[in-house]
């Protein structure tokens, strides 16, 4: 009997099965929980699920393997990485690959809240059959997260993708890093807060040193949603390691499945 | 035990060439002796022929006038010699006639006695007999000492038989014979004399043989041998930093450079291994940490924030749970450095000003209680123009090296000057080369084998049929080359690529300071690099570099007036987990520095005097090639 959950979480850790469980459940969230990748394979199939929050570090199958599987097999299901071996290469690589965020463990509260929430919109979109992922052409796109985009002085824009926005919701506020700082591919370059007061990672589609900010997001964060690949960019920067860095990005929107 | 001795190669080199000097010397003497006494003899002999003719000639009147007083007389005067036995004269009959000694005369000699064996051994008796089987040598009794007897038949002759006595018919041939006997006492005596003399002679050349010989087997041979057998064992047993200590210019001489040369090689690749074994490890390890860690920490973040929401209306339990979120998150922080401590960061460079970095470590440093009593002085260069450094990575080397300088001035009181200059230096004596293309495009450069800390240029070489690799000083000018097998200095060697043997001798390019051949390779992005070929000829030119000009850098000292570093430390201070801090330090510190350096195409040198003080100088190109 095919039964409708909000949530599954693939985890072999039962302490992180039980937080979510708890969490998400108190803000309304249906969970199902599999404490492995066969299980929870079994339950996908089985079960019907708007998103799945999924361990990559698990004893019986590599967490990209699984990703790659559900994809394959349940398209339609949006997926969120998370692992305690928080690296950049695993943010960037889930990402590349096909799952729609990345949460870093431990995570707060609201992160998990903002990051759930995200998804499950980006499951309606999914079903309402108007998602369009494709970002411009010449346009280099971390997975549904960020963009980038090379100059021709060799600089480079950053800015968030259209759909990363639409999921978070109306934009409320945009917190940027100041310019001294320098921006590391795969980890945190912008905080997004929705008019929920949730908080949303955007992460950083390159590498680079900054050269500008968009101050204009300051006063007028709505441009950020009307203009997401023109006038709502986020920064402007020297890109360090571009050549490397691009091997992981999709061109034009268009996401490539890896695995 | 006995065994054992004999399995030394030593023991028995000595065995060997000490039989062979006896047998030689034996035989030697054996046919010396043999030739002595043989000469000597011949001697005797023909003394005693000259004797008995004499004899035979002063008495031959005597006996054919019959006058035989006078033949006495003549015969006894003979006889008195010492060195004569017996003068005598017998008759056909055997009957002696005259004898030197008187007791004899009268007596009959037997036919088979020695002295008439010689013509009497065959049935009829001989008439002739010749000169040289007229001696004989015989004893009288066992014991005594040799006698030599000269028979000389004496011949009938007509004045014998025409004589008025008619006392010898004309028949007769032999009418009787002269025997003179002459003892060898003297000569035997001499011939064992000059026996005993060889016989201490040649034990004196073996003694003093087997001597010489033992005495250069242990020099050349046993005392390197066993050197080498104990650094071997050493080595054998781990220890790697064993050194073999100079032992000339011979093959075991140049066995124990070699063998130096490959424990040398032999450690630093253990040390490469033992660093990436160790880098690896540690990064698992803070992988496993960090995904351990993190499960359980997400479950106490994600309860403790949960809860925090909703204590709103109760403060006390409100500032509790934030100490434990933000603890929590304190700690996922820390984890999060440890995963980063486990990948080396590569540097993020902007332009910069070293003073103000400098300044910035100094602010952190001198807060720290080890640097209570140190005055640090500045001697900063106010003009210093900016160069293009990650900065926190900066800080993080002038803060290392300020607390290792405060750890050499310990607990007394000292001064650490930190200073920074604008420098120009000629390319020539410090440009390095980083990477060496063939004409086939492989890399030349060994990462391996390092010469004064930095990657060499490996080349293949040939020179009189004998072939090696020699390892080339990277820094442009300075030619502390490495060569892997002999080359006398100021031959010229053919030089070639390690990968595909291409030469890279340039035929048509001559060595301007002596003519000999040069060979060149490819120094991307900075053109092409030449050298003479011959060893020891300093000429080395690198055109692109030398059309650039001098080079700007800027230049950072640190130093001390601490401690000092040992010299045999020196070499190993910038290798990763070489610690002189026991527990107190990782081993690290220096290692990343060096790193850092190197990253920004820099470098770093270390000058140090034990009880006088350390000095760090650190040199970053001003213009980045």
């Amino acid at each position: 009997m095919s039964k409708q959950y909000d949530l599954l979480v693939i985890d072999d850790e039962p302490v992180v099965l039980d937080a979510v469980v708890r969490v998400c459940g108190a803000h309304g969230v249906s969970v199902d929980v599999a404490p492995d990748s066969h299980a929870g394979l079994h339950r996908l199939q089985a079960n019907r699920y708007r998103l799945v929050l999924c361990d990559i570090m698990m004893p019986d199958l590599d967490g990209f393997q699984l990703l790659g599987r559900m994809l394959t097999q349940s398209p339609d299901t949006p997926v969120v990485m998370t692992t305690g071996y928080s690296t950049i290469e695993h943010a960037v690589r889930s990402l590349s690959s096909g799952a729609i965020g990345y949460l870093p463990k431990p995570f707060t509260e609201e992160e998990l809240i903002s990051t759930v929430q995200r998804g499950l919109n980006f499951s309606t979109m999914i079903r309402a059959g108007n998602l369009d992922a494709a970002c411009p052409d010449h346009y280099y796109a971390l997975g549904f997260i960020s963009w980038a985009k090379l100059e021709e002085t060799g600089a480079a824009l950053i800015g968030a993708a259209d759909l990363f926005l639409k999921t978070i919701g109306t934009v409320k506020e945009v917190r940027l890093v100041s310019p001294q700082e320098e921006i590391v591919q795969g980890t945190t370059c912008a905080r997004i807060a929705s008019m929920t007061d949730l908080l949303h990672d955007v992460l950083a589609p390159i590498s680079g040193k900054i050269l500008e900010i968009n101050t204009r997001l300051k006063s007028d964060a709505g441009i950020l949603q009307r203009d997401p690949y023109g006038q709502g960019w986020l920064y402007r920067v020297v890109p360090e390691d571009i050549e490397y860095e691009m091997k992981q990005l999709s061109v034009g929107g268009l996401v490539e499945n890896k695995e | 035990m006995n065994s054992k001795l004999f399995r030394k190669l030593g023991f028995r080199l000595i065995v060997v060439v000490s039989i062979t000097t006896i047998v030689i010397i034996g035989v030697y003497s054996y046919f010396s002796i043999r030739t002595q006494r043989a000469m000597l003899l011949d001697e005797v002999e023909r003394h005693a022929n000259q004797l008995s003719e004499t004899v035979r000639k002063s008495t031959r009147y005597g006996m054919l006038v019959n006058q035989r007083e006078q033949v006495h007389k003549i015969i006894n005067d003979v006889g008195t010699d010492p060195a004569i036995h017996e003068v005598r004269v017998f008759n056909k009959e055997g009957v002696i006639i005259y004898s030197s000694r008187r007791e004899n005369m009268g007596h009959v000699v037997d036919k088979n006695a020695e002295s008439c064996y010689k013509c009497h051994a065959a049935d009829r008796p001989l008439e002739r007999l010749p000169d040289v089987e007229r001696t004989r040598i015989f004893r009288v009794h066992p014991d005594s000492s040799r006698i030599l007897g000269v028979i000389a038949p004496i011949y009938n002759e007509p004045s014998c038989w025409q004589g008025d006595c008619h006392a010898h018919s004309r028949q007769q041939s032999v009418l009787g014979v002269l025997d003179v006997t002459y003892s060898l006492a003297d000569v035997d005596h001499k011939i064992a004399m000059s026996q005993v003399e060889l016989a201490v002679f040649a034990l004196a050349a073996i003694v003093a043989v087997s001597l010489i010989i033992i005495f250069f087997v242990r020099r050349w041979v046993v005392v390197p041998v066993d050197a080498l057998v104990a650094a071997t064992q050493q080595v054998g047993s781990g220890n790697l930093s064993y050194r073999i200590g100079e032992m000339g210019d011979n093959e075991l001489g140049m066995l124990a450079r070699s063998f130096n040369t490959m424990t040398q090689k032999l450690s630093e690749a253990r040390l490469q291994l033992f660093q990436s074994d160790k880098m690896a490890s540690l990064g698992r390890l803070a992988a496993g940490v960090a995904h351990e860690l993190n499960n359980p920490l997400t479950g106490v973040l994600t309860y403790s924030s949960f809860l925090l929401k909703r204590a709103n209306n109760d403060p006390a339990l409100r500032s509790d749970l934030e100490v434990i979120v933000r603890e929590t998150t304190r700690s996922r922080e820390i984890v999060k450095s440890l995963l980063d401590f486990a990948r080396q960061s590569v540097p993020k460079k902007s332009p910069a000003n070293l003073n103000q970095i400098a300044e910035r470590a100094i602010a952190v440093v001198e807060k720290l209680p080890a640097l209570r009593g140190i005055r640090i002085i500045r001697q900063f260069d106010e003009s210093l123009p900016e160069v293009t450094v990650d900065a926190n990575q900066m800080q993080q080397v002038f803060t290392n090296l300020l607390v290792n300088a405060a750890d050499a001035i310990g607990d007394k009181s000292g001064t650490i000057t930190i200073g920074t200059k604008l420098s120009t230096l000629p390319p020539y004596g410090v440009a390095r080369i980083r990477k060496a293309l063939c004409p086939k495009r492989h890399d030349m450069m060994d990462e391996e084998c390092k010469i004064d800390g930095l990657p060499s240029i490996r080349v293949k070489s040939r020179w009189n049929g004998n072939e090696g690799f020699i390892h080339l000083d990277p820094v442009y000018g300075k030619r502390r080359h490495e060569y892997g097998y002999p080359v006398p200095a100021g031959k010229e060697v053919e030089v070639a690529c390690p990968h595909c043997g291409a030469t890279l001798i340039e035929r048509d390019v001559k060595c301007p300071q002596c003519g000999a051949s040069s060979f060149a390779f490819e120094v991307p992005p900075a053109g092409k690099f030449r050298a003479c070929a011959r060893k020891d000829c300093e000429w080395q030119r690198w055109d692109a570099l030398e059309a650039d000009g001098k080079q700007e850098y800027v230049e950072v000292t640190v130093s001390d007036t601490g401690a000092g570093i040992p010299e045999e430390h020196l070499g190993k201070i910038f290798e990763p987990f070489f610690s002189t801090k026991g527990q107190k330090g990782t081993g690290l510190g220096l290692a990343v520095i060096w790193g850092i350096i190197d990253n920004h195409n820099g470098t770093i040198r270390v000058q140090s005097e034990v009880g006088k003080g350390t000095t760090f100088t650190i040199r970053l190109p001003l213009q980045q090639r």
